[in-house]
């Protein structure tokens, strides 16, 4: 190794560097492709699902099924009187909250805030209860509209004895979007008198998005039990079924999960029984989801008698659930610093009043977030829920948490699982649903997760 | 015999010539420029930037020649027109204020500064004939020959022989392994403490071996130039000592650029002295250079003596 | 912990009715800070216990499976030979002639993990070298979020996707002779489901390797496939392997994709274009009839599952070993 000229010592090493370079530049390649590919098939799978349920969302079935269903069914309805009521609605729904805060300062000059708030709600919630008395006698005729074109025995008009008649979609859409609307007319105001922008107008055009949506849906599909045939099997039970079961599952894991975090990161000493409660956290999120089905079939369908129950469905959630809400609630609570809790506790706070007004309120941003991932994880789960017993053919909705109950990916399962074509394009509409629903559930927890992140 | 660096550059302003230009020796100054050498009094060669610069007091080959080097963060410039010879195997030291650019312009020199996004170096670097700034010039391949050993030791999480034979394996070397890790590490003032436990992973070192461990690893892939980024720093006194030893004694046969904030340091191992400051804008600028010698004895420059007597940053 | 309290001499605590502590509560609620109470109140005791006891909750669920499975994996090997269970490789839980050999099962499940990370182990860990090491921030930005919800699209969507889409690509390539139902496109949804577990988890392990490093070898004249493979790889390494054997418990538990997809046929060749049936599949099959509690078929539900308990169980311990015990100290 003696020190000789440069280009001496360089002799030992071969000037590869071109064909090196080469090599890396494929192995670049080959990285994107594989990353590509991974994009590309679980793209397929989105527009397959997609191309595959559209027909069944947006229209009232295949060509093949209107025949089977006998031709004659009501399907443009929702849309004159949708747009008629859009002319005019919509544009004053979107325009009130700007024009109104506006209008009041330039007839009333130099009006101190909470006047022009009182009076701006004053102004706003008579329009609104307008729009909603409007929206419903709209939504009435067309209701007459629909009786008379299928032929409802004794719909002269009266919308009470319509409503007993009606499907349970209709009289859904008539309340939430009857109350919504105006609900949202009246946030966007307060939201604008608060300048607080970004929501005023967020708000408009979601309703915006929604009621284009919901124009080109087809209600029938939305608003039916499952059917022995593919053409007339909707998805109402398994929505509604969801809804509630996520509902009872958000209520007993929220608190529990929460709670053990809280324990875990504030109060427990770090000792074997910490640790080993700990490590059990993070083996239990690793445990197969059909063996809390088969825990929550023994435990709660069983000896609690429970029997297949909505309950016994959203606990047997919850336990599958909880690991996750613990781990994202016990993050939560890491990125609140501890010179935040020394600072309370130097003032001669209570550890319980430490956490409440001191550490909650921090962490309790990022607590949520790990809420509705951990319900996103839930409202897809099926086996638990299969193994517990949940049944899938479900004609009517529960009224309470004791009543049986199927939810969507369980009716999306039946469907598959079934040969004919049909059930499968209404399975892959159901998944439409499904994922919609998880979609927007994970664009919140981002949003939040944004909004709620806090540089120290 | 004295020569100045500016006449230098002039003499070797870029050719079409073959790589074999490294190993020329500098044409003595065309008599129009004729400096006041003897006298040892600095001139200002470019007014708009005003570096110092003291005259060569030995004939030596330049191993690098930067020319109106800036780089540059997105943006944000973080050096300004330097222009510099570096000396052939000989210890060149960059010192400054913290945030003056040493490590921007140090990592100008391999092009490590391609691997920061939107880092941008306009100017010349001439290395053998070639400009290393060219985008057509491979950086790998300038990363082989210009090696660089960081402020905090930074082994890979290998065995002791792996961390210095994955440079040579990497780089085709055909010879013999086990003598090339044994030599580097020799060189590295290491082999004595290790050898019997070379498969002993590299982390598991003191932070003083592991920097020599990463100053072996630089060697065995023997590059022309090793590029030191506050080497020392990280380091007790006892370990700070052994570096220094090493970096005069490797100095024979590399040429070494060293980053310190160390005065001492500066004085006690390098040859030749460069001197940046930032300005109130941040952008680093050179404001003298020379042998190490003569900047330490006899700064011309204000600010570098105020630098160098420790009243500033 | 401990120094959180502050040390005050403890003063005796009002006596804990119902309606003293009511108002302890309400008390603690209109002062937020009142200055030298530093002792815990009655209230802060029963907060202290009930948090205390939803803690305790996951260790309960931990051991109200291990009970539930054993009670009922008992009550079968009271009427099944142990070696009629472990030591056969025929199923037939569901004809007149019992057979309850799990070895059809493990394999299927085997068989079906398997083909999962075939596909998945290069497509992921291509996807995180590339995330990690070669896309531009803002590439990563987007990508990485959409990996992460696809990590969660319900698996009955896998399964529909195998079902309507995968396997009529099997069969055109292979012949219409095979199954709707095969072990390979129930494998191959399997594999595109991990996938986002491997590439996020290991970008993760990859992301964690410290920059100088790869300056470091850099510096040495790598290209970047060089730094990626030979440095930042291996010095990953425990997260990666972590994050594969976490990928395969996900598949060997992974549910309703192999039952839509896999078909129900539980046996024991290594033709992947058959039908086979996993352990989960199996508990599925099973669950959906009506089957009595008191019936074998309910007993060696159990019996299955609890196979299934143990093997993921395992996985994941052994994933936690590795990440721990190989993991890289840097500073
Ligand atoms: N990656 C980067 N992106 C943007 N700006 C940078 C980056 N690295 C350095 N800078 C900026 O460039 C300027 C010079 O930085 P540099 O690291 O070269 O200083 P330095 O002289 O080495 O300082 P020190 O002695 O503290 O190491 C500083 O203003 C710094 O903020
Ligand atoms: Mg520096």
């Amino acid at each position: 190794m003696s020190a000789a000229a440069p280009s001496a010592q360089l002799t030992a090493f071969s000037p590869r560097v071109r064909i090196r370079r080469s090599f890396s530049v494929g192995f670049m390649v080959a990285a994107l492709l594989a990353i590509a590919i991974s994009m590309i098939m679980l793209g397929a799978l989105v527009v397959e699902i997609a191309v595959d349920g559209a027909a069944r969302l947006f229209t009232d079935g295949t060509a093949v099924e209107r025949e089977a269903r006998g031709g004659g069914i009501v399907t443009d309805l929702p849309t004159p009187v949708g747009m008629a009521w859009m002319t005019w609605a919509l544009p004053v729904a979107i325009l009130l909250p700007f024009i109104g805060p506006r209008l009041l300062n330039s007839l009333v000059p130099g009006l101190p805030r909470l006047a022009e708030r009182l009076i701006g709600l004053i102004v706003l919630a008579p329009a609104a209860v307008f729009i909603h008395i409007l929206y419903v006698r709209f939504e009435s005729a067309y209701l007459i509209d629909y009786a008379r074109a299928v032929g409802i025995d004794g719909a002269s008009g009266n919308l009470l004895q319509l409503f007993g008649e009606a499907s349970g979609f209709q009289i859904v859409r008539l309340l939430v979007i009857g109350i919504l609307l105006p609900l949202g007319i009246l946030a966007a105001g307060w939201f604008w008198s608060q300048r607080m922008r970004k929501p005023s107008m967020l708000i408009p055009a979601i309703m915006i998005i929604a009621w284009v949506v919901y124009l080109f849906i087809d209600p029938w599909f939305l608003s039916s039990f499952p059917s022995r045939k593919p053409a007339d099997a909707g998805i109402f039970s398994a929505v509604t079924g969801t809804l509630y079961m996520m509902v009872i599952t958000a209520a007993i894991a929220f608190p529990l999960g929460v709670g053990a975090a809280i324990y875990l990161e504030e109060y427990a000493r770090r000792n074997w029984f910490s640790r080993m409660i700990q490590i059990n956290v993070s083996n239990l999120a690793g445990v197969p989801s059909i063996i809390y089905g088969l825990l929550g079939l023994q435990v709660f369908v069983r000896v609690l008698e429970f029997e297949r129950s909505v309950l016994a469905g959203a606990c047997t959630m919850a336990l599958l659930v909880m690991p996750i809400i613990i781990v994202s609630a016990q993050e939560a609570l890491r990125t609140v610093p501890p010179s935040m809790r020394e600072a309370a506790y130097a003032v001669g706070a209570t550890r319980w009043q430490v956490i409440r007004f001191h550490v909650l309120p921090y962490a309790f941003g990022g607590m949520l977030t790990g809420n509705i991932l951990a319900m996103s994880r839930a409202i897809g789960e099926t086996a638990p829920l299969i193994a517990i017993g949940a049944l899938t053919f479900i004609a009517f909705l529960a009224d309470s948490p004791t009543d049986d109950f199927t939810v969507l990916p369980i009716q999306v399962f039946n469907w598959v699982a079934r040969p004919q074509a049909g059930f499968h394009e209404i399975a892959a509409s159901a998944i439409i649903v499904l994922m919609v629903i998880l979609l927007l559930m994970n664009a919140a927890a981002i949003i939040m997760r944004q909004r709620t992140r806090t540089d120290w | 015999m004295a020569r100045n660096f500016f006449t230098m550059m002039k003499s070797t302003a870029p050719s079409a010539t073959e790589p074999s230009t490294a190993e020329r020796t500098v044409a003595p100054p065309p008599p129009s420029m004729k400096q006041d050498a003897a006298a040892g009094v600095g001139v200002h060669l470019d007014p708009t930037l005003e570096a110092v610069r003291h005259d060569f007091t030995e004939e030596v080959e330049m191993a690098l020649e930067l020319r109106d080097v800036s780089a540059f963060y997105g943006s944000f410039q973080a050096i300004d027109r330097i222009t510099l010879p570096v000396p052939r195997n000989r210890v060149t030291a960059l010192i400054g204020p913290s945030g003056c650019g040493k490590s921007t312009l140090l990592r100008c020199f391999n092009r490590m500064n391609d691997l920061i996004p939107g880092a941008r170096i306009t100017g010349r670097i001439d290395f053998g004939g070639r400009n290393l700034v060219d985008p057509n010039v491979d950086a790998v391949e300038v990363r082989r020959r210009i090696g660089m050993v960081f402020q905090k030791p930074n082994p890979f999480p290998k065995s002791i022989y792996e961390n210095v034979a994955f440079g040579a394996r990497i780089n085709g070397y055909s010879g013999d392994m086990d003598r090339l890790v044994e030599d580097s590490l020799r060189r590295a003032a290491l082999w004595d403490e290790v050898k019997d436990e070379l498969d002993k992973s590299g982390l598991a070192l003191s932070g003083g071996q592991q920097q020599r461990l990463c100053i072996g690893r630089a060697i065995a892939v023997q590059p022309e130039i090793i590029l030191m980024d506050e080497p020392a720093s990280a380091l007790d006194p006892v370990a700070t000592l052994k570096i220094e030893d090493l970096m005069r004694e490797l100095a024979e046969d590399y040429t070494i650029v060293v980053v310190t904030h160390n005065m001492q340091q500066a004085g006690r191992v390098s040859d030749y002295t460069a001197f940046l400051l930032a300005g109130e804008e941040r952008v680093g600028r050179l404001v003298e250079f020379g042998p190490t010698q003569d900047i330490f004895t006899n700064p011309l420059d204000q600010r570098t003596e105020d630098y160098i007597t420790g009243r500033y940053g | 912990m401990a120094a959180r309290q502050p040390n005050e001499p403890q003063a005796q605590p009002p006596q804990d009715t119902v309606r003293s502590l009511l108002a302890e509560l309400w008390r603690d609620r209109l002062q937020p800070s009142r200055p030298g109470s530093g002792r815990e109140t009655s209230a802060g005791r029963v907060i202290h216990a009930a948090l205390f006891l939803t803690a305790t909750l996951s260790a309960f669920v931990t051991i109200g499976i291990v009970l539930v499975l054993i009670f009922e994996t008992v009550e079968f090997f009271r009427e099944v030979p142990f070696l009629d269970f472990f030591g056969s490789t025929k199923w037939s839980a569901l004809f007149a002639e019992k057979q309850f050999g799990v070895w059809a099962l493990v394999w299927g499940t085997g068989m079906i993990a398997l083909i999962g990370l075939v596909v998945a182990i290069p497509l992921g860990l291509m996807a995180a070298v590339f995330l990690s090491e070669y896309a531009p921030p803002r590439v990563r930005a987007i990508v990485k979020p959409i990996l992460e919800i696809l990590a969660g699209v319900p698996t009955v969507v896998f399964g529909y996707f195998a079902l309507v889409s995968v396997s009529p690509v099997i069969r055109d390539i292979f012949g219409q002779d095979v199954g709707i139902y095969n072990a390979l496109s129930a494998g191959i949804v399997v594999g595109l489901m991990i996938v986002p577990i491997i590439a996020s988890l290991s970008e993760d392990a990859m992301r964690a390797v410290p920059r100088s490093l790869r300056e470091g070898a850099y510096a040495l004249g790598s290209t970047r496939m060089e730094v990626s493979l030979r440095v930042v790889l291996p010095a990953a390494f425990s997260g990666v392997v972590a994050s594969i054997i976490l990928a395969a418990s996900r598949a060997v538990g992974e549910t309703m994709a192999v039952t839509i997809a896999g078909g129900g046929n539980p046996q024991f060749g290594v033709n992947p274009l058959e039908a086979v049936q996993t352990m989960t599949a199996m508990i599925v099959q099973l669950s959906l009839g009506d089957t009595p509690t008191t019936s074998i078929e309910f007993k060696v539900l159990f019996a299955v599952a609890m196979t299934l308990f143990v093997l993921t169980l395992v996985m994941n311990i052994v994933a936690q070993w590795v990440s721990r015990r190989f993991r890289e100290e840097y500073e």
